[in-house]
Parts: C-alpha cells; sequence; structure tokens
C-alpha cells in the first residue's frame, strides 16, 4: 500500500542511494569493530571493504528481486531470531517479549486507530479482560492454560465488538471520551469486594510461569552464551526467559503477518475507506457501521493475544496492571509516533513503548541533572516526533529511503538557501540563548530549549528576526542585499 | 435527609470545580477541536507558579533596599489615609486585596503560557491528523507533570484559599465559604465564556477559525491568532480552576490534577464538548452524583457509576447533553 | 413482431425530498431507458446532487419511489446500490485521499470481492488469485482511463481534473448498469469538455452502460444525452430530447431567470 522508491536503470542501480549509503557506512564501521581487535588496521580496513562490496552486490540483486519492505522485514526476522544471544542479561531478553506483547495490542489499535480512525483509549481494559479470565481460570479453576486462552481471547473479541457499538454513534473526541471511560470502569471492577474472591482484588493473581519442556530446555541451557551466564541456575533462567520470548516472537509474528495481509485486503482498503470518506465508502457499497464494529472485533481480537502473551510472559495480573496511562494511552501514542496505518509502525512504536523509558531511565542515572526528568524527557520526544514527524517514524523512514541524491541535494539547498535572512537571524538569536542557558541555568534547560527550538514552527524563528530588524533598522537593508543574492 | 442536603452542597461545590476545568477543556476543543489532555498539568504548573509568588519574595536583588527585604504578595495592606484598601482579611494575615493580586498576576502568566504552548508545540502539528495535536497535549502532560515533580517535589504544598471563614448555613445544609466562592466563580465565568463565544466579535473569530479556516481566512480573520488566543483564554480558566482547587483539597501536588481531569472530561462530555453552559452544568451533575454514590452506594463504586453513566448518556445524546448535533453533508 | 415496449430502467415517480421547510425535490418523476444517456439540468440548488443521494439512498425521500429494473430501490440499503448495480461519481470529490490510486479504484469493486477476514489475514491462495483478478481489472480500467502515469501516487497530490477521472474510474469498475456522473466536466476547458464527451459516449459503449448525467455545459449536455431532464426549484420543469427542451420556453424562462446565456460556468 505504499509507494515503492524508484528504481533506477543501468549502471545507476548500483549507486547506493542516501539511506543505503548510511546503512553500508554503518556496516563499515561495524566490521571495523569486529576485526580491528584481532587484525592490524591494514587487514581490517581491507575486511571491512570486502564485506561492504559483496553486501552491496547481493542488496543490488535483491533489491531488483523483492518489494524493499519485505527485505528489511525479513532483516528484522532474523535478527529477532537471535535476540536472546544478543541481550546482556535475562532482562534484555524479558523486555523483548514484551515488545512482543505489546505489539500485538498496538497492531489492534492500528486496525481500529490508524485504518479505521475510530480513536479508542479502551483498549487497556480488552487486554485486562483477557488476561484476568486466563488467570482466574487456569489459577481459581485449574484449567489448562492453552483451554483458558481459547477462552479468554473469544470473551474479548466480544467484548471488543460490544465496545465497537459506541462507535456507531459517536464521532471523534466523543468517541475517544466513551472508550476512555471504559478503560476508567475496568480497574475498579476488579477492586470490587464482591468479585475479590475470584480476582484476588488489589493484591492480584500470581501465576507460575510457563516452563520450557526438557528437550528445549537443555538445548537452550547446552546454548546459553557462556560469559553471561555462567551457573547452571542463571542457565536455566536463560532457558526460561527465552522459551517464552520465542512464544511470544511467534504470536508477533503471527500477528504482524497477518495484519500486513489484512491491510493490503480488500478490509484493510474498506477500513481506510470508512476513516477517509464515509459517504463514498457506502457508496461503493461498503456497510459503514458493519465495517467500524469489525474493525473494533478484530482490533480487540488482537487484544485478546496481548493479553494472553501478557499473561504468559509476566504471569502476574493486578488491577493497577492495567492502568488507564500505561495500557491505554500510551500504547496509542507510540502508535502514532511509530506511524499509523502501517505495518511497520506499530513495530517501531511496540519498540519505543518498551524501550524508550528504558533509555531515557538510563541516561537519567548517569547524568544526576536528568534524574527527575525523566518524563519531561518522554514527553519532549512524544513532541519532537509528533511535530516534526507527522507521518510517525515508520513515515520518516519511508521518505528518507525513497529520497535520491537529487532531492537530497535539492531539498538541502531550498533549506538552506530560500529562507528569509530573517529565519537565519532568528534562529541565532534562539541558538544562543540555549547556549547561555546550557551555561548560566544548567544543562537540562538547555536541552529543553534546544528541543523547542526544533519543534517550534520555523516561521516564529522569522518572528523573532523580526524583532532584531526592529531594534536595528539598519540590519534590513544588508539583509535584503543578501536576499537578492540568492 | 440532612446528610443529603449535605452531600448535595458538597457534590455541587467539588462539581464547579470539575465545570471549571471542563470550560478549560470546552474553550480549547471550540477553538482546535483537540481534546487537550495537558489541560489539568497545565493548571497544576500555573498553580504552583501561583504558589511560588505567594510566598515571600526575597528582594535582596534590588540594590538599595537592605538585605533581608522581602514582599509578601499575600499580606499585603496598602491604606489611604488610614483607609484599609485591601478588602478584609484572614487571621493569618491574608488579605483579599494580596490574593487577587496573586490571582490576577497568575492568570496572566497561565495565559501567556497558554499562547506560547500553543503558538510553539500545537501549531506545527494543526491541520494534520487530529490525533498528533492529541499527542502533542500528552507530551506537554509528561513534560510539566516531571518538571513540577522536579522542581517541587512530590509532597503537597498547603494553597490559601481567600474566604476561610465559618460554613455558611442555608438551612438545610453547610456550605464552606470556599466551596460557595468557588462555585460563584464558575457561574460567572461561564457566563463569561459564553457572552464571549455568542456575543463578541472576538468569540465569533475564534469559532469562525474553528470551524473553517480557510474561510474565516478570507474574510480577513486572523486565524492563527484566534487559535492562540483560544488556548491562551482556556489556560487561564484552567489556572483559575487550579487555584480553586487546590485550597479545597489537601493542597497542590504534581499528581493532583489528572485525576480532577477526567471528571472534567467526563463534566465535557456529558455537556457537549462545543457548550459553556454544559460543562458547568456536567461538572456540577457529575460532582453530584459522585458524592450521591460515595454516600449512598460506596466510594468503590464512585468511578465505575460516573463513568458508565458517562457511556450510557452519549449512548442516547452522542454529542452530550446540551451539544449541537453533528451535521452531516454530503 | 411487436413487444409491449421494455419498462425503464430506473423510474423515479413523484420522489420528494424536504429538509427543514425547505423543498428540494419536489414530485419529481422521470426515465431512463436502458443504454440511454440521459441528462439531468438545471440551475444551481435547483436539486441535481440531491435526486443523486436518493437514488444511492444516502438520502431517504420522504415520498415517491425509484424502481431500478424492476426493484424498488428505496428497500434497499445505501451500501447495497452498487451491489443492484448503480455507481456514481461526487461532485465535490469524495476520494479516498490517504489511498493511492490503484487502491481507490479497487476500493470500487468491494462489492464484488467475497474474501472474508479471516482468509483475507492469512492470504489464502483464493484470496489471492481474487485480488490478482480485481487488480488485473482495475489496472484495465485505469488504463483506459490513462491513469496508468499515477497508479501508485496517492490521490490527494493530483490534479483534481485526474481525481475526476479517478473518480470515474472507481464507478467504473464496480461493473455497473447504471453510472451517475455529477458534473464530470467541472474544472476542464473547452476542448477537454469536448473529449469527456466523446469519452462518455465511448465508456457507454464499451461497458454497455446507462448513463445519467449532472452537467453544467450545455453543449455538452446536448450533444451526447438521449433524453434530458430539467429540474428548477426542485421541480422537474421539462422533459424531452435535446432539442425538445432548448425549445421549451419553461426551460429558457429557468435559465434566463439568473444565468448568464448559455448557462455554463464552472
Ligand atoms: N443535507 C442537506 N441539508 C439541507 N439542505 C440540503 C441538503 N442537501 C441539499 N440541500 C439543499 O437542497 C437544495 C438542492 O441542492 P443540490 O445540491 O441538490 O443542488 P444542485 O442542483 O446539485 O446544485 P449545483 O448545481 O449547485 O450542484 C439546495 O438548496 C441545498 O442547499
Ligand atoms: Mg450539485
Amino acid at each position: 500500500m505504499h509507494q515503492t522508491a524508484h528504481y533506477r536503470d543501468g549502471v545507476e542501480r548500483f549507486v547506493p542511494s542516501p539511506s543505503e549509503a548510511v546503512l553500508l557506512a554503518a556496516l563499515v564501521l561495524f566490521c571495523w569493530k569486529l576485526y580491528g581487535g584481532t587484525e592490524n588496521d591494514a587487514v581490517a580496513g581491507l575486511s571491512s571493504v570486502v564485506v561492504v562490496v559483496v553486501a552491496w552486490v547481493v542488496g543490488v540483486s535483491l533489491r531488483a528481486a523483492l518489494n524493499d519492505m519485505r527485505w528489511w522485514l525479513l532483516l528484522g526476522f532474523l535478527v529477532a531470531l537471535i535476540v536472546p544471544w544478543l541481550g546482556a542479561n535475562t532482562f534484555q531478553v524479558g523486555v523483548m517479549s514484551q515488545v512482543c506483547v505489546f505489539a500485538l495490542l498496538i497492531f489492534g489499535l492500528n486496525v481500529v486507530t490508524g485504518y479505521t480512525g475510530q480513536i479508542s483509549l479502551g483498549h487497556g481494559a480488552l487486554v485486562g479482560i483477557s488476561a484476568y479470565i486466563i488467570a482466574i481460570l487456569s489459577s481459581n479453576y485449574g484449567w489448562n492454560v492453552f483451554a483458558a486462552m481459547t477462552v479468554g481471547i473469544s470473551v474479548t473479541t466480544a467484548f471488543g465488538f460490544v465496545l465497537g457499538i459506541p462507535a456507531l454513534r459517536l464521532a471523534g473526541p466523543y468517541l475517544a471520551i466513551a472508550t476512555l471511560a471504559a478503560a476508567l470502569i475496568f480497574p475498579p471492577l476488579l477492586k470490587l469486594d464482591t468479585f475479590e474472591d475470584y480476582t484476588g482484588g488489589i493484591q492480584g493473581l500470581h501465576e507460575t510461569r510457563l516452563s520450557p519442556p526438557g528437550p528445549i530446555e537443555s538445548f537452550l541451557k547446552e546454548h546459553a552464551p557462556s560469559d553471561a551466564y555462567q551457573n547452571d541456575f542463571q542457565r536455566r533462567k536463560f532457558a526460561e526467559e527465552s522459551y517464552l520470548y520465542y512464544i511470544s516472537l511467534a504470536a508477533g509474528v503471527v500477528g504482524l503477518v497477518t495484519l500486513w495481509n489484512l491491510g493490503r485486503s480488500r478490509f484493510g482498503r474498506a477500513f481506510v475507506a470508512v476513516r477517509d470518506s464515509e459517504v463514498a465508502a457506502t457508496s461503493m457499497g461498503i456497510n459503514v457501521p458493519l465495517y467500524k464494529v469489525t474493525a473494533f472485533g478484530i482490533s480487540a481480537l488482537y487484544a485478546g493475544f496481548a493479553g494472553a502473551a501478557f499473561f504468559l510472559v509476566i504471569a502476574f495480573v493486578a488491577p493497577e496492571s492495567f492502568d488507564l496511562v500505561n495500557l491505554s494511552i500510551n500504547p496509542l501514542a507510540y502508535l502514532v509516533i511509530g506511524g499509523l496505518a502501517t505495518t511497520g509502525g506499530p513495530v517501531v512504536g511496540a519498540f519505543g513503548y518498551m524501550w524508550v523509558p528504558r533509555v531515557i531511565n538510563k541516561i537519567a542515572t548517569v547524568s544526576g541533572d536528568f534524574d527527575k526528568l525523566q518524563g519531561a524527557m518522554t514527553g519532549l520526544l512524544l513532541i519532537v516526533v509528533m511535530t516534526r514527524l507527522p507521518q510517525g517514524v515508520w513515515g520518516g523512514v519511508r521518505r528518507v529511503n525513497a529520497l535520491s541524491w537529487q532531492r537530497l541535494a535539492g531539498d538541502s539547498w531550498a533549506w538552506a538557501f530560500q529562507r528569509s535572512p530573517l529565519f537565519w537571524a532568528g534562529l541565532a538569536l534562539a541558538a544562543v540563548v540555549v547556549v547561555l542557558i546550557a551555561q548560566f541555568i544548567g544543562t537540562v534547560w538547555a536541552v529543553f530549549a534546544l528541543a523547542l527550538l526544533i519543534v517550534a514552527p520555523h516561521d516564529v524563528w522569522s518572528g523573532a528576526g523580526d524583532v532584531l530588524r526592529r531594534l536595528n533598522p539598519g540590519w534590513k537593508r544588508n539583509a535584503s542585499i543578501q536576499a537578492d543574492v540568492t | 435527609m440532612e446528610t443529603f442536603f449535605a452531600q448535595l452542597a458538597n457534590g455541587a461545590s467539588t462539581g464547579a470545580l470539575y465545570g471549571l476545568l471542563a470550560l478549560a477543556l470546552v474553550f480549547i476543543f471550540r477553538a482546535t477541536d483537540v481534546v487537550n489532555f495537558a489541560q489539568g498539568e497545565m493548571a497544576m504548573f500555573s498553580t504552583y507558579l501561583g504558589w511560588s509568588i505567594s510566598r515571600p519574595l526575597s528582594l535582596s536583588w534590588i540594590p538599595f533596599l537592605g538585605v533581608d527585604r522581602h514582599l509578601n504578595l499575600l499580606t499585603w495592606r496598602p491604606e489611604v489615609f488610614g483607609l484599609p484598601l485591601y478588602l478584609g482579611s484572614e487571621n493569618d494575615g491574608l488579605t483579599r486585596l494580596g490574593y487577587l493580586v496573586v490571582l490576577v498576576v497568575t492568570v496572566a502568566i497561565a495565559f501567556v503560557m497558554g499562547a506560547l504552548i500553543e503558538r510553539l508545540l500545537i501549531r506545527p502539528s494543526e491541520g494534520k491528523n487530529l490525533l498528533n495535536a492529541v499527542i502533542v497535549t500528552l507530551g506537554i502532560f509528561a513534560f510539566l507533570n516531571s518538571l513540577a515533580n522536579f522542581r517541587y517535589g512530590p509532597v503537597p504544598q498547603t494553597y490559601p484559599a481567600p474566604f476561610r471563614g465559618d460554613a455558611v448555613d442555608f438551612g438545610l445544609f453547610k456550605m464552606s465559604q470556599h466551596s460557595l466562592f468557588a462555585l460563584v466563580v464558575a457561574a460567572v465565568l461561564m457566563i463569561a465564556v459564553y457572552v464571549f463565544f455568542q456575543r463578541t466579535k472576538l468569540g465569533l473569530g475564534v469559532r469562525a477559525a474553528a470551524l473553517n479556516p480557510s474561510a474565516s481566512q478570507l474574510m480577513g480573520i486572523n486565524t492563527g491568532r484566534m487559535l492562540t488566543l483560544g488556548w491562551a483564554l482556556a489556560a487561564a480558566i484552567g489556572c483559575v480552576a487550579g487555584m480553586l482547587i487546590a485550597p479545597a483539597l489537601s493542597g497542590i501536588s504534581p499528581n493532583l490534577m489528572f485525576g480532577i481531569l477526567l471528571y472534567g472530561f467526563a463534566a465535557a462530555v456529558l455537556g457537549g464538548l462545543d457548550s459553556a453552559l454544559g460543562a458547568v452544568v456536567g461538572g456540577i451533575a457529575v460532582g453530584v452524583g459522585q458524592s450521591m454514590v460515595v454516600q449512598y452506594v460506596g466510594s468503590q463504586w464512585s468511578d465505575i457509576i460516573a463513568f458508565g453513566l458517562i457511556i450510557a448518556i452519549l449512548m442516547v445524546r452522542p454529542t452530550g447533553l446540551f451539544g449541537a448535533p453533528a451535521v452531516k453533508k454530503v | 413482431m411487436t413487444v409491449a415496449p421494455a419498462p425503464a430502467l430506473l423510474q423515479v415517480r413523484d420522489v420528494t425530498i424536504t429538509f427543514g421547510g425547505l423543498v428540494a425535490l419536489d414530485s419529481v418523476s422521470f426515465d431512463v431507458g436502458s443504454g440511454e444517456i440521459v441528462g439531468l439540468i438545471g440551475p444551481n440548488g435547483a436539486g441535481k446532487t440531491t435526486m443523486f443521494n436518493c437514488v444511492t439512498r444516502l438520502y431517504r425521500p420522504d415520498r415517491g419511489s425509484i424502481t431500478f429494473d424492476g426493484r424498488d430501490l428505496l428497500r434497499v440499503p445505501a451500501h447495497r446500490v452498487a451491489a443492484c448495480g448503480i455507481t456514481r461519481t461526487f461532485q465535490n470529490l469524495a476520494l479516498f485521499p490517504s489511498l493511492t490510486v490503484l487502491d481507490n479504484v479497487l476500493v470500487g469493486q468491494h462489492h464484488l470481492l467475497h474474501a472474508d477476514a479471516v482468509s483475507s489475514s492469512l492470504r489464502l491462495p483464493t484470496v489471492v488469485s481474487e485480488e490478482r483478478a480485481a487488480r488485473a481489472e482495475a489496472c484495465e480500467i485505469i488504463n483506459y482511463l490513462d491513469l496508468d502515469a499515477y497508479r501508485n501516487t496517492y490521490v490527494r497530490s493530483l490534479p483534481y481534473g485526474v481525481q475526476k477521472r479517478v473518480e470515474t474510474a472507481r464507478a467504473l469498475v464496480g461493473r455497473p448498469r447504471l453510472l451517475l456522473l455529477d458534473e464530470p466536466a467541472g474544472g476542464l476547458n473547452h476542448e477537454e469538455v469536448t473529449r469527456l464527451g466523446e469519452q462518455i459516449r465511448a465508456i457507454r459503449d464499451r461497458f454497455a452502460l446507462t448513463v445519467l448525467l449532472v452537467e453544467h455545459h450545455m453543449s455538452l449536455v446536448m450533444a451526447i444525452s438521449d433524453h434530458v431532464a430539467v429540474l428548477d426549484f426542485g421541480r422537474r420543469i421539462a422533459v424531452g430530447t435535446p432539442a425538445e427542451v432548448q425549445r421549451n420556453p419553461a426551460v429558457v424562462e429557468a435559465y434566463l431567470g439568473g444565468q448568464d446565456e448559455d448557462g455554463t460556468h464552472a
């Protein structure tokens, strides 16, 4: 459903595009580091060049054969397969499992909010319903986990159709608030005394985690990276985490492939049609209400799977796990950041959802100044991405991917030389302010000011330049001379 | 019966505060079609600013004044020829004039803050996907919340109320002076907002700019300025709400407002996102409903019933009780 | 051997619809015979688009009946109208801006495809072949309307005239028997209008269609229509062959009442 990058003919086919050049440069660096430790520089450099040339020839032949998107997905999948060996410890493997879990949720949100344009803030409740049903059936009634999952996912899907009913009557913000209300009702319901026997009240329900079957466990234990996992206990933990990771990865991949298929089928087109123009969609034979509810149903199916995976990976449910911000608002925010109505966007979003807070946390502990400002950093990131990449990160990747050298040169020329001198003056003024802030107030505040510099619309800087001009009337003449030159 | 009326009064005064916040939401919704998740945090942050300037301010940076002079706005007692100009005071020295000055200064700061937020942060995502602007407000929410935690810490700070005398006895029920004050302010602001949108040219401009930007531009309305104004005024209203909410609760703290904002959403949607009257009536309805449920059903049920009712009402009236019905044109 | 004349493909009888106090259509009746090109004309606000909306069931008339191929259309829900064999274009463009031209046209085939959600998301072989056939058909029509250069472009970035053609393609790909065109010549220059006239006839012949055409370009309507119905303030004031209608004093009056001479205005 997206524009493929232009394919050039003849020799030009072998010239890397800007984005590919960046990737190749990264590859060179990577090889350099890989060889650099053991060999001398000449050998390291030569091997890097050989690797890159081989990679490039393979890449060009593949580029001709495959749609570029599939090529990236395949690469991503191969990397995903070796994640347990890339992670430094079981915690990181666990986080990657959760990436898969929340990817499922975000896929579902993508169907209803991305494709169909119905804002839902109630998906946290759907995940919760699924996870709770499975937990109750398996821990209170001793059901087999997979039987419990079947029931949990089916019931959640049914609830999804119910949640879709308001979508028939409500538009835009009203629907958002109605679904928000649904998400807000869920945790207090779990805490009610009446249900406490089943739901465990505020304490929630614990469950022992699924452990891998014998042969798989011994295989994983045997092949655990020996430097990170030394004793038997650590290796068993590794096997356990990895096993759960592969289960969630399988679910995530199935989710991704089905989402992709759905997006390019008559359903995907119908969902977007409903979003873009209900009237035209109706005239093309699309039963708009039916498709809206169906979108909610499908999306709830994904949320149900997310709930099941959540239960497997975390093995603990409590009302607080399904709070509004964590499970309803943030996934939606990261979906928009990743890119609405795309296949890659939700994947990027799921990564962001799990890793951004952790990375920021890491930075925060490194520099004391940032310690209490993690939330502010996350907020800034949301704002910067949304204002500078309105199509989300995936949209940005696509745009960069489709960029040719000519376009890049033309665009940067236009950016640099076709702006008013006022803009540059304003920008310079703002930059000076940022430096002053860094010098006299603190790094954090300078970071904030810098973010503002990136985010604010460019005419603001022209406006600031205008102020400067008023302060110094003689300056204008110079400016117009400059403008003539360009 | 006594408790019933007490709860009624109680609920109405909390509800008036929800209504004020809802009023700010309505303002932004009418001006930019955006549901502002940062409204509560904007109110919280400006309340903190008010708190800062109502503390004794050190004036040591002004030369020739002496090192240890302090300015305490709250206890300002100007007199002209022995006549007190400070409109009465409380036992701890707070004067009404002092409070008013702090209020006005804070509201002015909030106004500028709102304008800046619109101009610098919201504007770039305008005219694109509506969700983008909503996500930006979420970003502002996280930003302000964390900044307040960083600057002021999580411990609640007491915030003064201007009227703290004995509760007023209405026979059937009593109402604290602050609650009464909050009700009056909510009513006045509601009427002001109504008049602004329905009776002034500026308000008409704001509405037109939101409804049809290109056409309004052709009519010579500076749409950009209208949207900025909308956000600025909303921030100012939210600021008043925050300054009234803080003393009614345990004081001001960074995480105070999100919960209240959710009730503000409920109130705004209940009344209809585009109706000023609806916002305040919705707020009072939510407040009263909440205190009734707490009294007669159990506090566990209060959120369940409040938000359940919101869904139910929306299903019957898709644009709230007072909202204009949506028109579809082919 | 003579048979009784076949009933018209589309029969509109006494259709009335009001919005508030405004009578947008007032007992309008006319027929569209199978294989014909019928022009529906009238000054601005006469109710032409409203008539289209009634036929495609976006509006429900207060009174009257609309019969298509012997079937009571008023009993058909709006989303089934396309499957009955009626598709349309819109006066003010109602494309799906975030889809490419090809996907827009494929949406027009929605009612002809039958894959369900489960097999679609697994992309079973049946889905693949169905999609491939749909794509081939869509591409054929895209080529036929000279749109192949834009096939993978998002429609929101296309010029107005091209977008109009995409709408026509989207309507044609649904294999209609009756095609409703609402001001297809909007925004075209004189030469292009002439070419459009030929194209409409060619489309009619090639796809064996019936066409109901709303247009303000009198020369176009008069040149290609078999019959013309004239609306004014919601009432049908004339019906007949182009020549008859042009001579009708009521029509001349309606058009001279407020319009420039030949009634052409974009
Ligand atoms: N949904 C509606 N609600 C209210 N009034 C409507 C509605 N739809 C159409 N009308 C009114 O009905 C009348 C006929 O409109 P219509 O669009 O059918 O005219 P038209 O003949 O297509 O004119 P034009 O040549 O300008 O396209 C107009 O006065 C219009 O304002
Ligand atoms: Mg029309």
